[in-house]
């Protein structure tokens, strides 16, 4: 007999995670499916070419076109972007929470009834500060710097239990400190009987009217396509993958695919007589947040290895080596900016194309945020700083300022990039407004739910983790609450035991 | 396994890698090599397509470069400081697919170089004895807490 799960969940990162727990722990039948092979503690390795190329959607070599190009990327992995990202957790911003609850007319997104989700999914991940010998020199020099300009400055509360400062997080977690959910929600689900299916892509939904019978399924390398059954389906593939997956199945709303936003983000980076050894410490553990407010601008040091880094540095031969020769000494400054625009993704060939163009607005925060930047360079006693300018790559901080407020920015010359792909399928009253409602139901479908990062109505400003999880848990619950109705009366299959990384269906 | 790439792209990847990555004060070591194998290794993540295309890509550098210098050279063909002034060029081009093609080929050379073992120890760079001494630091002082 064919089996028929009661929920299949795609995607195992931030949403897919905490969704499928949730749903697991009510004692449902649910699958799994991640497109990414699982990558265990013990084989994250520190050698970027190697872990790219495992956790990394098109091993890291994504473009947003558009002017300019920007940079993005994302996990393709066991848990997602979160095995991959910095940890960094923020409760969703009060004001972003106000505009939801008016823009949506549903008051349970309002902050006091959304504080009890905060709470829960904090403690399922360890929400924590950093142990104070995490930190590393260049942690230090960013908070120094901020507190010696009288910024506001927030330290940063991650999902991690005892980080111990490898900053390794953006390939991974060696002793997996950080929660993940190939760390947190994942060995939970699989302990309570949830099916894992790694390196299994889901191609599209079969569909009858409004409602969907299962997902069709393929090994990741290819090859044959099969049909898993299910009860009910929550699309978590991100961004950029489930609003493809809705297409692919004949899903037709006017806003797919439509209102990306991106937070786009620079770095830049000093250059100072004193060692800062960005490789031993925390990867961030204050965020500057003097200019969120009115400006819109959140500041962050960061570190990454050598071999990531270099790709930013400018240009190349021996006068970027001697650079490179120097990253002992250097601090690197992210500034992300809120998006006053939105960009879309596309299809091409059966795959996502996002773009993005940037507006007269953006550029004068960019250019205001790279100001800032220098300004936290100087107050860290940096001697010069490499700027993402391809026009005006280093400024010596005695002209710095002057040389920037005089050079004219060319949107073509301008490297960003982002890690925070949010709302192509953004909730909406109705049809006419999104594509799913508040609790990330499918408009049109009864049993059809999305719980990522793709649902967020409007840009956070903010790192977006910890907004998916509770987004994540609200749909769940929506589907528990509703269980006969969304489920169906017969539902009483019995769980079956966990199976991972099955690859025959 | 690794498919091998290209002989052709071989030759021409390594004319280019001479002028992004080459023996320094700071590095004095030439890893062309070495790069090819890494290289290699990365280009086998994307679509058969992709590598042609790249090949195509510097075949027609490597030809288009008579005509912007007015001479019968090819990229491959010139001194390593005429290569440098038009990979600068390209670089800073404003025809977009030129730039990605310069940005892929940085891409290439230094993620190969440094993760190379002997520029990592020229750096002091050493992720993994920093990884070994903080995680049983972190068990010696929370273990029982963690194993919780
Ligand atoms: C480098 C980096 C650093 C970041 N730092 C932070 C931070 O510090 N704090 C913070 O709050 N946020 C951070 N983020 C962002 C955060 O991680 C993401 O916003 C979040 O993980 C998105 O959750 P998601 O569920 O939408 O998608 P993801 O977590 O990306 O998960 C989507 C999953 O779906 C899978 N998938 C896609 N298509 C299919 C398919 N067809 N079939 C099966 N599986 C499929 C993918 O392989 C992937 O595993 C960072 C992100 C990155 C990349």
């Amino acid at each position: 007999m064919i089996h028929r799960f009661d929920v299949v969940v795609v995607g195992s990162g931030a949403g897919g995670g905490a969704c499928a727990h949730a749903l697991v722990q009510a004692g449902l039948d649910v699958c799994l499916l991640e497109e990414g092979q699982r990558v265990p503690r013990q084989d994250q390795t520190t050698r970027p070419s190697e872990m790219v190329s495992k956790l990394y959607r098109g091993a890291g070599a994504t473009t947003i076109l558009g002017r300019p190009n920007i940079q993005y990327v994302e996990g393709r992995t066991v848990g997602g972007s979160t095995l991959i990202n910095g940890g960094m957790c923020w409760r969703t911003p009060e004001g972003v929470l106000q505009r939801w609850v008016e823009r949506l007319a549903d008051p349970s997104l309002a902050p006091e009834a959304m504080t009890p989700l905060f709470e829960e999914v904090e403690r399922e991940n360890g929400v924590a500060l950093q142990d104070p010998e995490s930190l590393g020199l260049d942690n230090l020099a960013f908070r120094d710097a901020a507190l010696a300009l009288g910024w506001s400055l927030r330290e940063n509360r991650r999902n991690q239990r005892h980080c111990a400062g490898t900053n390794h997080c953006i390939l991974g977690c060696p002793t997996g400190a950080k929660q993940s959910t190939l760390e947190s929600y994942i060995p939970r689900f699989e302990a309570a009987g949830g099916t894992l299916l790694a390196s299994t892509r889901a191609l599209s939904l079969q569909r009858f009217g409004g409602k969907v019978g299962g997902v069709f399924v393929t090994a990741a390398e290819g090859g044959r396509r099969s049909l898993i059954e299910a009860r009910a389906v929550v699309l978590c593939a991100g961004s950029t993958y489930t609003p493809m997956l809705l297409w692919n199945s004949g899903l037709q709303n006017p806003h797919l695919g439509r209102h990306l936003h991106l937070h786009p983000t620079l770095k830049t980076i000093g250059l100072y007589d004193r060692p800062m050894v960005m490789w031993k410490g925390v990867h961030q553990s204050h965020q500057v947040t003097e200019f969120i407010e009115k400006e819109g601008i959140l500041l962050a040091s960061g570190s990454v290895p050598p071999s990531i880094l270099a790709m930013g540095v400018p240009g190349f031969g021996r006068e970027h080596a001697e650079l490179m020769a120097q990253y002992d000494k250097m601090l690197v400054i992210g500034a992300m900016v809120e998006d006053t625009t939105t960009g879309r993704i596309r299809r091409l060939f059966g795959h996502p194309i996002p773009t993005y163009f940037l507006t007269q607005l953006d550029l004068v925060r960019i250019k205001r945020a790279l100001d800032l930047t220098l300004t936290m360079h100087r107050a860290a006693g940096a001697r010069k700083v490499l700027l993402p300018l391809h026009h005006l790559p280093v400024v010596d901080l005695d002209e710095g300022p002057s040389l920037l407020a005089a050079h004219e920015i060319d949107p073509s010359e301008i490297e960003l990039m982002t890690v925070h792909l949010m709302g192509t399928c953004r909730m909406g009253r109705d049809r006419h407004e999104g594509v799913v409602d508040s609790r990330g139901k499918v408009f049109g479908y009864g049993n059809l739910f999305v719980a990522d990062a793709s649902v967020f109505p409007t840009h956070l400003g903010v790192n977006p983790m910890e907004t998916i999880w509770v987004l994540a848990r609200r749909t769940a619950n929506r589907i528990l609450e509703h269980r006969e109705e969304i489920l169906g009366v017969g539902r009483s299959v019995p769980r079956r035991s966990s199976t991972s990384d099955k690859k025959k269906h | 396994m690794i498919p091998v790439l290209p002989s052709l792209l071989r030759a021409l990847l390594r004319s280019f890698f001479e002028v992004l990555q080459p023996r320094s004060e700071v590095f004095p070591f030439s890893l062309e090599d070495e790069l090819l194998v890494s290289s290699e290794r990365y280009l086998a993540n994307f679509p058969r397509f992709f590598t042609w295309g790249l090949t195509l890509a510097l075949l027609g550098l490597n030809i288009a470069t008579s005509a912007l210098l007015l001479r019968p050279v090819t990229f491959r063909g010139l001194p390593l400081s005429e290569r440098e002034a038009l990979c600068q060029r390209w670089s800073a081009s404003r025809f977009m697919p030129l730039r990605e093609v310069m940005r892929l080929l940085k891409i290439l050379a230094v993620m190969g170089f440094y993760e190379h073992p002997r520029v990592m120890e020229a750096m002091g760079y050493r992720p993994d004895e920093w990884i070994a001494e903080v995680s049983r630091r972190r068990l010696e002082t929370y273990g029982e807490e963690i194993d919780r």
